[in-house]
């Protein structure tokens, strides 16, 4: 029932409304996917001081804040925390560090001086003091450790983040 | 797709409904006068899905919408593009709104049985300019916020309410954070739901009248061109809309989206100017005597709204021919010419006014200063507080509050001590070796003994370098000292291990810590002595106050600063 006419014209509009749609929608669907692949929230990257090993009693974990100045997509702040993380000093001096966050779904983990255990409150994971492995619950691998050194008496770590819910560790 | 349609159908009755929309009859054929309502509707489309898109990064506080939009217009992928199109949009939609209401009124589309949809295009009209007025203000840059404070303004002088209004719309008794709030949630809650509304019925009204073909043809002749809205109407729309988002893109990309200026700063003197499309208004202010400005406004304002909203009642005429209704395009032309004539009266006085330009350039420059700055990251206080930590723009203020009662910069200041634009460059050395009598060296002041150099331009040159080589900030040209020494500088001025002589000291001579020594001791010897009638900074500023006015001094970050 259409004349050829009629058929242009149905071509045009159809066209010139799908070079519309690409026209406004393309851009559109670039800028919303954008932060996807961006570091939008920075801070915390190399090594940095976050206490004395002399403040940290021997077998008994602390749980320190990191300080650092960041920066959230338009905005950079003075230094403030920005997350936290376990050191223990164990026999000897040496000093491990484990972040601060369940490597099952991100809540903070605690320390339960009672069973001295570290534990996630949210899922009841526990985890080993001596050595932050997995002891119960459902986390899929132990705490997450972090590079940490001590020089002149100061403890520096790499505050380090991990991908959450997987067993193997991948930084995030 | 058949199978699925028909489910669909059988559950939804799309197939009835998509029929009755396209199937709507136009009485006397597509026309390219109809496209206006349609575009409308298609742009105001587009400034949702670019409005949303917006949101999604836009932070409404005063401390934090300029940051927001700063990285839309600058980080995100295309989001200058988006902002853009947003931008002009607004435009777009201003400028065919006139063009509807135009036609509408110019076929007499508002007579029985049409008056309540005219009624609701009036609605749609104000709603449509409440979007412009408060998406104006939005990104908290000088541009917005003193456009914004000028149409505030003008709500404030209307007489009676006038005080109580501007207090409604800033949320209190000046701009801040209620202000942003305030007019984040009518632009994208309030009025989006007001305008959904008001279309949605003007619609309805629309699809029960149709089309109101031209006065002039007759009714055989309509009935027998009549064809339905698909596919010929909505294709001159599409093409017609197509042609406006073209010139969308195209602003779009000329202006690298939208223009942003630098955070709004209550302290400048911004040339403070409303979008064009309220200039008229802005510049009745100007027309009118003081006294009358706001009634006068108001009067105005409220005359036009009566003739637009009486017109459907107060039009008796026998036919829709123009000719019969002249009394009615006779007071529309009336009110158009004055819309027109204030608007254009406005853009030229800005155009042939130097200092308007001026202004605008150095509102650039401050732009230009402000984003380079916020590469760093927006301080915790906001973006207004960039500037702070600027040293240039401390020394910069330093030197307004300190200094600028007797130096002048660029002209402006006090004039009694030398102009420091341009402070040690070749350029400003050079003219002050050539002729420091000039007023805008030591004219004016009470240094003097030196007089207009008896030297060629090619011998200043030589002169102008070996002064600045002194304190080795050009290497040191061959014939420099000789020259020196020939034209008897070396009588007043001494060089490095050469005794404190009458004139200025020239060993270091342009160093930051000669700078430094000049603004802490300019009363020693070796800096004019009792000549030299500058104040004493010494135990007035501190040493991190003298290094950023050095700073502004000698490294501007650009020619307009």
């Amino acid at each position: 029932m259409d004349t050829p006419r009629r058929g242009f014209v149905k071509a045009v509009f159809a066209v010139l409304s799908g070079a519309l749609a690409v026209a406004i929608g393309a851009p559109i669907i670039v800028a919303f996917l954008d932060p996807v692949r961006r570091r939008t929230v920075k801070g915390g990257a190399g090594p940095m001081r976050i206490g004395k090993v002399a403040d940290l009693p021997v077998g008994v974990p602390r749980r320190l804040d990191v300080i650092d100045a960041h920066s959230d997509a338009w905005d950079r702040s003075d230094p403030k925390p920005i997350g936290a993380v376990w050191l223990v000093c164990r026999e000897g001096g040496r000093v491990d560090a484990y972040s601060g966050t369940c490597p099952h779904l991100g809540c903070a983990v605690g320390f339960n001086a009672n069973t001295g255990e570290f534990v996630c409150p949210c899922h009841d994971s526990a985890f080993a003091l001596k050595d932050g492995e997995r002891l119960k619950g459902p986390s899929p691998r132990g705490l997450d450790p972090l590079p940490v050194k001590v020089k002149d008496g100061e403890v520096e770590i790499e505050f380090k983040q991990f991908v959450q819910g997987i067993p193997s560790r991948r930084e995030s | 797709m058949g199978r699925f349609g028909d489910w669909l159908d059988q559950r939804s009755g799309y197939r009835a409904f998509a029929h009755h929309a396209l199937a709507e009859p136009v009485e006397g054929g597509a026309r390219w006068s109809y496209v206006f309502g349609s575009a409308l509707a298609a742009i105001f489309i587009i400034q949702i899905a670019t409005g949303l898109l917006l949101a999604l990064f836009y932070s409404a506080s005063a401390q934090e919408a300029w940051g927001s939009v700063y990285f839309v217009q600058t980080q995100v992928s295309l989001g200058w593009f988006v902002r853009g199109l947003h931008h002009w949009g607004s435009s777009a939609m201003v400028v065919l709104l006139i063009a509807h209401l135009l036609q509408v009124f110019t076929f007499g589309a508002y007579r029985a049985p049409r008056e309540l949809g005219w009624w609701t295009g009036i609605a749609l009209l104000f709603i449509t300019l409440g979007f412009s007025l408060t998406g104006y203000l939005l990104p908290w840059d000088q541009k917005g916020f003193w456009a914004t404070r000028v149409v505030t303004a003008i709500t404030g002088t209307l007489p009676l309410i006038g005080g109580w209004m501007k207090g409604l719309m800033l949320g209190g008794n000046d701009f801040g954070n209620l202000t942003i709030t305030r007019f984040f949630g009518f632009h994208v809650f309030i009025l989006p739901a007001m305008l959904m509304m008001f279309l949605v019925v003007h619609i309805v009204l629309f699809r029960r009248h149709g089309v109101t073909p031209r006065w002039n043809r007759k009714p055989a002749e309509l009935a027998a061109t009549t064809e339905p809205f698909w596919p010929r109407q909505l294709t001159l729309d599409v093409v017609f809309v197509s042609g406006i988002v073209a010139v969308l893109v195209w602003l779009s990309i000329r202006h690298h989206g939208a223009p942003l200026d630098a955070p709004a700063d209550p302290a400048s003197n911004y040339v403070a100017r409303p979008e064009w499309y309220f200039l008229w208004l802005f510049e009745m202010l100007k027309v009118l005597p003081g006294r009358f400005e706001g009634i006068g406004i108001m009067a105005f304002s409220l005359f036009g709204v009566v003739f637009l909203a009486a017109l459907p009642i107060a039009d008796r005429a026998r036919t829709r021919s123009p000719r019969d209704r002249w009394p009615h395009f006779l007071i529309a032309a009336m009110l158009l010419t004055v819309v027109v004539g204030l608007t254009g009266r406005s853009m030229i006085a800005d155009a042939s006014d130097p200092s308007v330009q001026k202004q605008r350039d150095q509102a650039d420059a401050a732009a230009q200063r402000a984003f380079a700055l916020a590469e760093q990251g927006i301080p915790p206080g906001g973006a207004d507080e960039l500037y702070l930590n600027d040293p240039h723009e401390r020394g910069k203020r330093l030197f307004m509050s300190k200094c600028q009662t007797c130096h002048s910069y660029g002209g402006n200041g006090g004039g009694n001590a030398p102009d420091m634009k341009g402070f040690m460059t070749r350029a400003w050395v050079r003219g002050a070796i050539e002729d420091p009598t000039r007023n805008e060296y030591f004219g004016r002041s009470k240094v003097e003994g030196m007089e207009k150099a008896d030297a060629t331009p090619a011998e200043l040159d030589v002169l102008t370098d070996y002064t600045l080589s002194l304190g080795g900030l050009v290497p040191e040209p061959k014939t420099g000292a000789d020259l020196y020494e020939d034209k008897g500088c070396q009588t007043c001025h001494a060089r490095a291990g050469e005794n404190p002589r009458t004139g200025l000291n020239l060993d270091g001579y342009g160093t930051r810590a000669w700078i430094a020594h000049m603004i802490r001791r300019p009363d020693t010897p070796e800096n004019y002595g009792a000549l030299n009638r500058m104040t004493v900074f010494e135990g007035k500023l501190t040493e991190a106050q003298i290094d950023d006015v050095i700073t502004f001094l000698v490294a501007p970050p650009s020619a307009d600063y």
